[in-house]
Formats: structure tokens, C-alpha cells, sequence
């Protein structure tokens, strides 16, 4: 028996002598390097919405970049929008995760409470990029433990985007208010010329565009309550019971199944009057129809024009993942994003407000129309503000999971209400848990 | 057991690494990429483990499978729309495929070119296959268009509806998986001796009943093991739903391979997911047993 066992051994202590000289090769190649000219360390970037429209601008400011910083070479990574949080999330759980990459600030919390980004406000410090305060503290209140983890390139405002041309020949107001917003929906659809007056998210990504739908129309002013979430409020059901009304009356049928892109194509391919997402896709539009002939404004308010309650805009930018072995070089292009110029041109070209103070006094900024109508209502005091509890490192999980309970609202098989109080459930559990972790 | 083996112990030294070591590789390969992996996924299925939340994990012995067998509907859900699924995908796809088999194995012209054509949507990625699909059932590319050009008054999205959405992707995938059984079976067939049709000609079997005593008995081992592997697959089939309906439209085709991606790498839920995907291995192991052990017994029936 002994005999048995001594040659199992031997024939595995082989195998794994093998294994551990392949495994041995494999290290050496590994530690921080220090770039040159000649011989430029790489650092991958991933760009979180990747598309014709953001992947030439990366392309631009990484040759930039590169110009000024000849060690170090910048491998981009283009990710369409809808794939990025599960792209992301892989490649924490198999340790492939880039250099640096564009977060947006719901998934801040999900990625670093895994320990996955690093928190970079000492560094940002002692950097030359002014960025404005209330985007950095904008960024830090995404965080689970209120650290900063991204350098904020920018914040989302959501905007109700819709024709100025087809409003003005059927003689209708802008959609300042949400009565003004179902009227006009109402009047511009006519199935039969496959015309609808609002395209509709209902697939990947819709139940984050639900939030500013229910604030705003029902004018609730705080998200939580004694630690008890406002989403299942009547007032905030009854509006989201009247938007899911109008699926596939003023809607498409299909839109049951839209993500972004597909709703941006159903609105600029002029098949619907209005579309509600937030400044990213401005440039869409002017592609689309020119300049003048789309326009934005905030979300409607509940009753009187100019009263409005706004989400919280959620801030975007580069962070640093703790994979890097390049933390420096890492770093070193995380500063230009957020650099004035860059900023500024990237800014310019989203049609998005700059989370740097020196970006947001450029001349471009003032000519924005749709930019500045966001800005003016943002501080606006007739304004509230309410915050969404993008903190909470289950919020995106939960938005995922509520997306096929809000096709059922679309599809009448259950009622806004039962898909109110499903989601403030999981959101109480999520709060609930979260307070016993880490106290108010 | 001492003394003999101590007397043997010079030629059986040599002897016996040989071929344990022949076969190491394979049991590392196994133990690798199967063992460990399965075995992972058996642990982690007795955690809460939710990545998002580190400081949560913990152990909670059989705590997920209570609440998947107790209290989530949705699990029962998915389990009765993979069953669905796989009934209906076996049975078209046996069907059109053994029509086609049929068909291919008469002679006419052409005959090599019409076989290539059959097997084209087998060589074709599910992915790219949706792609293609996704353009027919697109409103305003595909048939719906064609029907309103034609004249029909109403606009339909073949994927919009729960009903809608389910029998799209049965077609498409029924679609990719006919020339799996058609070439299979094509194959047994042309090994099924011409003198039993002739034969039967000679008796004056007409063509149905040759098809029945002497077509399909010859074709049995081939149309166990073909409806065993594709019931298999169809049940872990994620590539073609998840790109065609993402699960949707309101979870309708939402399998339980689905749900597991759902759990698990959307809202990195991996205790409950890895729970989810035991049950659907338990759940086809057993029906993998049962299957073979039925093919069994009916061959041994018919051989008596």
C-alpha cells in the first residue's frame, strides 16, 4: 500500500513541478514598471458607452494625452452603454479589470465596496484640476463609504427631450408640466402614419429613468422617510401608473423592449415627439435633425410650470481600479480627463455640464441652450432637490432586478402599484442593511 | 497482506507509476476544469455571497435551497418556461428534422447542394443568428412590415408580447436546430440495409407501414441519445434567448439559465445563483438517468 501511495505522489509532485514552472515563467513578467520614450509603459481604458459619438472623442484626447506624456501609451476599450455594469462587474470577479475606466455613479458603490477602485482625493489634492465642489461632493455621496473614487468629468441631468417643429405645428406648449407633457403625447400620435408622441425605455436600463418620472410628477420631496423609502408613495404610484398607461397608446408597441439605443433611434428617427434621458445624447439629436430643432428641458413639473423637483443629477467620470500595476501612469491620465482642456472639450462635445470649475467659465457653456436651462433650474430656488440612495452598493442590483417587473406594468399583467411596493421593499432591505453595516 | 506484498514489492515498483502517470493527465484535466469548479459552485451555494456586499457573506447551510424551493416563485417560474422550452424545441426539431432527414435521403438532382444548404443553420453562432432573427421580428424591417405592405391594417411586434416573445424564439431556435437532427439521423439511416425495403415490397408493406416497422426501429438508438443531448442543451440554451429577448418581454422568456445569469452576474448574487444552477444539474442528472435507463428498457422490449 505504502508503495501505491509514494507513487501516486511522485507521479503528482511531476505533474505539479510542471504546472509550477509554466505558473513561475508566467510571474516574472509582472511588477510596476517605469515608462520612457523608448520603451512606454501600456495602461488600458475603458470607455463605459462606447458608440460613433464617444469612442472618436477618446480617441482624440488619448493622442493628446500620449503627446504630452510620450511613456505612457493608452489602450482604449470601447463598451457599449448597456453591457458596461455587467462588464464591469466580470471582470472585478475574474480580476481583469482595466487601468482606469469611466464609472458613472450608480455602480461606484457595487465596485468599491468589492475593493475594486481606489480612492483617489489625496491625489486629486495635490493635482493642478479644479474641480468644482459640488461635484466632488456629488461624487462622494455615490460612494458607500462616502470616499472619493471617481474624478468627476461631468453629472447627467435627466432631460425630456422633444420636436420643436411638430409641437409648433400642432399648436402646442412646450412640455413644462406633466399635463402638458400627456396632452402633447396624446396629440402627436397616430398609429396609423407610425407616429407616436413618446418613445419609451421599457427594456434594459428603464426603471433608472423611473425615479425623475415619479419625483417629479408627484412632487415628493424626499426619497426616505424615517428610514422608510417615498417610492411606494400613492402619489408616486399613481404617476407611474399614468406613464405605463401609455404604453402602446401613445407609445410603439415595441418599445416594451427598448434600451438606449433603440429609443434614441425610434426618436431621431422621427417616429416619436418626445424621449426622456438625460444631456448624454444631445449631439444624437443635432445629428439627426440640425441644430434648433430638438430641444431639451428638465423634467416636467408636477403642477405649476417652473416648480419642479429634480433628481439629484448623477455624476460620471474616470477611476483608478486597484488591479493597475501602473497606478502612476494610471493616474497621470485620470488628471487629464479632469483637466481643464480636456474637460472642457469633452464637455463641449456631450453637450454636458463640466465638473471643472475652470471648464464650466468657457465661452461654449453660455451658447448650450439645453445646458443652460438645466443649469438655471438646478439653482433655481423654486427648485427640490431630491437624492437618490445611489450609495447604497444593492441600488443597481435592484434597478436590474425591477426591469422585468416594469415590462409587466407595460403589459398590464400587474399593477403599478404591486411594482411600487415590490421595489420599495428591496430598497428598504438594501437601506435597512446598509444603516446596520455602516450606521446613518 | 504484509508478507506477499513485501515479496512482490521489487516488480511492482516499477510497474505501478506507469499508469497512474498515464492518466494523470486526464485526471487533472478533469479535476481542473470539472471537478473544481463543480465543487466551487456546491460551496459557494451554501453562502450568502452577494460580491456587492463582502461584509455580508456568510455560511447558511441550506438556507438558499430552502428559500428557492419555498419561497421564490420566480424559480418555479423559470422552471416551468425552461420545461416548456425544451418539449417544444425536442419535438419540432425531432419532427422537421427526421421530415428532413426523409426527404435528403431519396435521390434527386442536386442532392449534394440541398444537403450543404440543410446544414448552414447549424454552422451558424446563435449570436448571429439572432441577428438575423432580430431583423424579421424588427417592426420595421421584417415581416411585420412585409404583412403592412401587403396590406395588413395592424402593426405587430412579434417580440413585444409574453406569447409573442416565447414562440419567436422557439422558431428561431427551432430554426438552428433542425440540421442537428437531420444529419444524425440521415446518417443512421443510411445504414439501414436496402434488402429490408425490398423486402418489404415484396410482402407488400406499403411505404407508411416500412416507414413504421423498419425506418423508426432502425432509427431508435439514434433518436434517444439526439433527443437526450439536445433536451440537454436546449435546457442550458442561453446564447439565443439572451441575445433575441434578454429574457423579456416581463421575465415570459426568462429560463432557469436565465435567471441564474440574472442572480449572478446581474445583481451578483452568487450564493443564490450557484444554489440555482445545482438545482438545474441535480434536475438533469436525474432526468439524463431516467432518459437512458427508459431507452433501455425499450430496446430490451424490442429485441424480445
Amino acid at each position: 500500500m505504502r508503495t501505491t501511495h509514494r507513487a501516486l505522489y511522485r507521479a503528482g509532485a511531476i505533474t505539479a513541478g510542471l504546472g509550477l514552472l509554466g505558473g513561475l515563467t508566467a510571474c516574472s513578467a509582472g511588477g510596476e514598471q517605469q515608462g520612457s520614450p523608448d520603451n512606454p509603459v501600456t495602461i488600458t481604458f475603458w470607455d463605459n458607452n462606447a458608440g460613433p459619438d464617444r469612442t472618436p472623442l477618446y480617441e482624440e484626447l488619448i493622442a493628446q494625452f500620449e503627446e504630452e506624456n510620450p511613456s505612457i501609451k493608452v489602450e482604449y476599450v470601447g463598451i457599449p452603454a448597456a453591457d458596461a455594469p455587467q462588464k464591469y462587474e466580470t471582470a472585478v470577479a475574474g480580476g481583469s479589470t482595466p487601468d482606469v475606466g469611466i464609472v458613472v455613479g450608480w455602480m461606484v458603490s457595487s465596485l468599491a465596496a468589492q475593493g475594486a477602485l481606489e480612492p483617489i482625493e489625496e491625489r486629486l489634492a495635490d493635482s493642478d484640476a479644479k474641480i468644482a465642489e459640488d461635484a466632488i461632493k456629488a461624487a462622494k455621496g455615490v460612494a458607500f463609504d462616502g470616499e472619493l473614487y471617481i474624478a468627476p468629468m461631468t453629472s447627467t441631468p435627466d432631460t425630456l427631450w422633444y420636436r420643436t417643429d411638430l409641437f409648433e405645428a400642432a399648436g402646442l406648449e412646450a412640455p413644462e408640466t406633466w399635463d402638458q407633457f400627456y396632452e402633447a403625447a396624446e396629440a402627436l400620435t397616430d398609429p396609423a402614419a407610425g407616429q407616436f408622441g413618446f418613445a419609451m425605455r421599457g427594456g434594459a436600463g428603464s426603471v433608472n429613468q423611473l425615479i425623475p418620472v415619479a419625483y417629479s410628477c408627484s412632487g415628493i420631496d424626499e426619497f426616505f422617510e424615517d428610514g422608510e423609502t417615498t417610492l411606494n408613495d400613492p402619489k408616486n404610484v399613481e404617476c407611474i401608473q399614468r406613464f405605463a398607461d401609455m404604453y402602446n397608446v401613445n407609445t410603439a408597441q415595441a418599445d416594451v423592449g427598448y434600451g438606449y439605443q433603440e429609443m434614441v433611434t425610434a426618436f431621431d428617427g422621427g417616429s416619436a415627439a418626445m424621449m426622456q434621458h438625460n444631456l448624454g445624447s444631445a449631439q444624437n439629436h443635432i445629428d439627426a435633425f440640425g441644430e434648433g430643432v430638438v430641444a431639451g428641458l428638465p423634467m416636467p413639473a408636477a403642477k405649476t410650470a417652473g416648480e419642479r423637483t429634480i433628481i439629484a443629477p448623477t455624476p460620471e467620470g474616470p477611476a483608478m481600479f486597484t488591479g493597475s500595476d501602473n497606478p502612476d501612469a494610471a493616474w497621470a491620465f485620470t488628471e487629464f480627463l479632469a483637466s481643464h482642456e480636456a474637460n472642457s472639450t469633452w464637455n463641449e462635445r456631450t453637450g454636458q455640464t463640466p465638473a471643472n470649475e475652470d471648464a464650466r467659465q468657457d465661452d461654449w457653456v453660455k451658447e448650450n441652450e439645453a445646458l443652460n436651462t438645466q443649469i438655471e433650474a438646478l439653482s433655481d430656488p423654486k427648485s427640490t432637490i431630491v437624492t437618490s440612495p445611489l450609495y447604497l452598493p444593492d441600488w443597481n442590483g435592484i434597478l436590474g432586478e425591477m426591469a422585468a417587473p416594469f415590462q409587466s406594468v407595460l403589459l398590464k399583467d400587474i399593477t403599478a402599484q404591486e411594482f411600487m411596493d415590490q421595489w420599495a421593499e428591496k430598497v428598504n432591505t438594501a437601506e435597512a442593511e446598509y444603516r446596520e453595516q455602516f450606521g446613518d | 497482506m504484509t508478507g506477499s506484498a513485501l515479496a512482490m514489492k521489487p516488480r511492482r515498483r516499477r510497474r505501478i507509476p506507469t499508469p497512474y502517470l498515464l492518466i494523470a493527465p486526464a485526471v487533472v484535466l478533469i479535476a481542473t476544469f470539472i471537478a473544481y469548479p463543480v465543487g466551487t459552485v456546491g460551496y459557494f451555494s451554501l453562502f450568502q455571497y452577494s460580491a456587492s456586499k463582502p461584509w455580508a457573506t456568510r455560511f447558511i447551510g441550506l438556507e438558499n435551497f430552502r428559500v428557492m424551493l419555498f419561497e421564490d416563485p420566480l424559480f418555479w417560474r423559470t422552471l416551468g418556461i425552461t420545461t416548456a422550452w425544451v418539449v417544444a424545441e425536442v419535438a419540432l426539431q425531432l419532427v422537421f428534422g427526421l421530415a428532413l432527414a426523409l426527404i435528403l435521403n431519396r435521390t434527386f438532382r442536386n442532392r449534394g447542394l440541398a444537403r450543404a444548404l440543410m446544414f448552414a443553420p447549424w454552422a451558424i453562432s446563435g449570436v448571429l443568428a439572432t441577428q438575423i432573427w432580430l431583423l424579421i421580428y424588427n417592426p420595421s424591417t421584417g415581416i411585420a412590415d412585409v404583412l403592412s405592405q401587403l396590406g395588413s391594417p395592424t402593426q405587430f411586434a412579434p417580440l413585444a408580447s409574453a406569447a409573442g416573445a416565447f414562440w419567436s424564439a422557439v422558431i428561431a431556435e427551432v430554426w438552428r436546430g433542425i440540421p442537428f437532427f437531420a444529419i444524425l439521423i440521415l446518417a443512421d439511416m443510411q445504414s439501414i440495409p436496402t434488402e429490408m425495403y425490398e423486402a418489404a415490397d415484396v410482402d407488400g408493406a406499403s411505404k407508411v407501414q416500412q416507414f413504421f416497422f423498419i425506418t423508426l426501429p432502425y432509427l431508435r438508438d439514434a433518436i434517444i441519445i439526439t433527443t437526450l443531448l439536445r433536451a440537454v442543451w436546449e435546457f442550458n440554451n442561453v446564447d439565443l434567448i439572451y441575445t433575441l429577448t434578454g429574457g423579456g418581454p416581463a421575465g415570459a422568456t426568462t429560463t432557469l439559465p436565465l435567471y441564474v445569469v440574472e442572480e449572478a452576474v446581474g445583481s451578483r448574487n452568487f450564493g443564490y445563483g450557484s444554489a440555482l444552477t445545482i438545482a438545474g444539474f441535480v434536475i438533469l442528472l436525474i432526468f439524463s438517468v431516467l432518459y437512458l435507463q427508459l431507452g433501455r428498457a425499450s430496446r430490451r422490449e424490442g429485441k424480445s
